[in-house]
């Protein structure tokens, strides 16, 4: 008996460990996640909606990601390239938080996970590209375009799947 | 004479609970992004100049590993690490109740991606690590079973 409480109690300790592990590699930004609505539609309207969506937020976040590749060609130490930059990394942020939220029909999960993972690809760019503006660092600008061309390539294989899907 | 094989007795169920979840790790740290929990504790602990120094080295190179050790490998380590440690510790024992503790791993994983299905909890449904969750958990329990039976093997 005593022998089993002991056991209980590395058992708990290692549960707390290995818990602790799991909530490190949690992501910040899924906090912010609404509670999804657990009366599903349709199948086929679910889809239709998520295609919309999604639709709407890669031409967005295109959008934004254009923008600022235009602002990085014509860098310009004044405080309105700076607000613009910001307001686009902002809506890069913001655009790619919104598609790792979305609610998933099935039939897409596997190719929304493709695009999840182009978004995070894209966050990261911006950390990148947020701390490179900062302190003028080329090295980093560098690097964040590198990661933002990366998270192109989830899009790009992301939509060649979606279409097999489709 | 007869030697009792301490590294079948001490180091190599050490290894295997604690090596698995120390490369998961390593894998978040040099290739997930940087919005992760974990994160923010390495900047409390000042352990961010290490954590840059590890990501410059990899992150150029995270295009040429497949997407399955970024993403779904991590969780499969913990899995394999967290059922090694507790099959270990109950594996012999008469309680009643061991299943219960050496399924625990698998039965959390399997519920906290079954949420995500659900959209219950934050993240995104994957079947891969949903199997892998599956498979992991077996290797664990299976390599458990062969080092509880060949501790104490002798080494002539």
């Amino acid at each position: 008996m005593k022998k089993e409480w002991k056991l209980t109690l590395i058992s708990v300790t290692l549960i707390g460990f290995f818990l602790v592990l799991a909530v490190g590699s949690s992501d910040t930004d899924s906090d912010k996640q609404p509670s999804s609505n657990t009366s599903a539609p349709s199948s086929t309207s679910q889809e239709t909606e998520y295609k919309v969506k999604l639709t709407t937020n890669a031409s967005n976040i295109g959008n934004a990601l254009t923008e600022l590749g235009e602002l990085a060609q014509n860098f310009q130490v004044s405080d309105e390239w700076v607000m613009n930059a910001a307001l686009q990394v902002t809506l890069i942020r913001s655009y790619a938080d919104e598609a790792i939220v979305m609610n998933v029909p099935p039939l897409y999960q596997s190719t929304h996970n493709l695009y999840i993972k182009g978004m995070e690809k894209y966050k990261e760019s911006m950390d990148y590209f947020v701390e490179g503006v900062d302190n003028v660092d080329e090295k980093l600008i560098e690097k964040a375009s590198v990661l933002m061309s990366e998270g192109a390539e989830y899009i790009k294989l992301a939509t060649v799947e979606m279409e097999k899907v489709n | 004479m007869k030697i009792y094989s301490n590294f079948n007795k001490y180091l190599l169920p050490l290894l295997n609970s604690v090596i698995p979840v120390f490369l998961g790790g390593l894998i978040y740290i040099a290739f997930r992004t940087k919005t992760l929990i974990m994160f923010q504790w390495f900047n409390l602990f000042n352990l961010s100049a290490a954590v840059l120094v590890t990501r410059n080295f990899t992150e150029t190179r995270a295009t040429y590993i497949p997407t399955w050790i970024i993403y779904s490998l991590p969780s499969a380590l913990w899995m394999y690490s967290f059922t090694f440690s507790l099959t270990y510790i109950w594996l012999k024992s008469a309680s009643s109740l061991k299943f219960l503790w050496i399924l625990l791993p698998l039965f959390l994983g399997l519920g906290s991606e079954l949420s995500q299905y659900l959209g219950w909890v934050p993240g995104s449904f994957d079947i891969l690590d949903l199997l892998l969750y599956i498979f992991a958990s077996f290797l664990a329990i299976n390599v458990t079973i062969i080092l509880k039976n060949n501790k104490g093997e002798v080494i002539k």
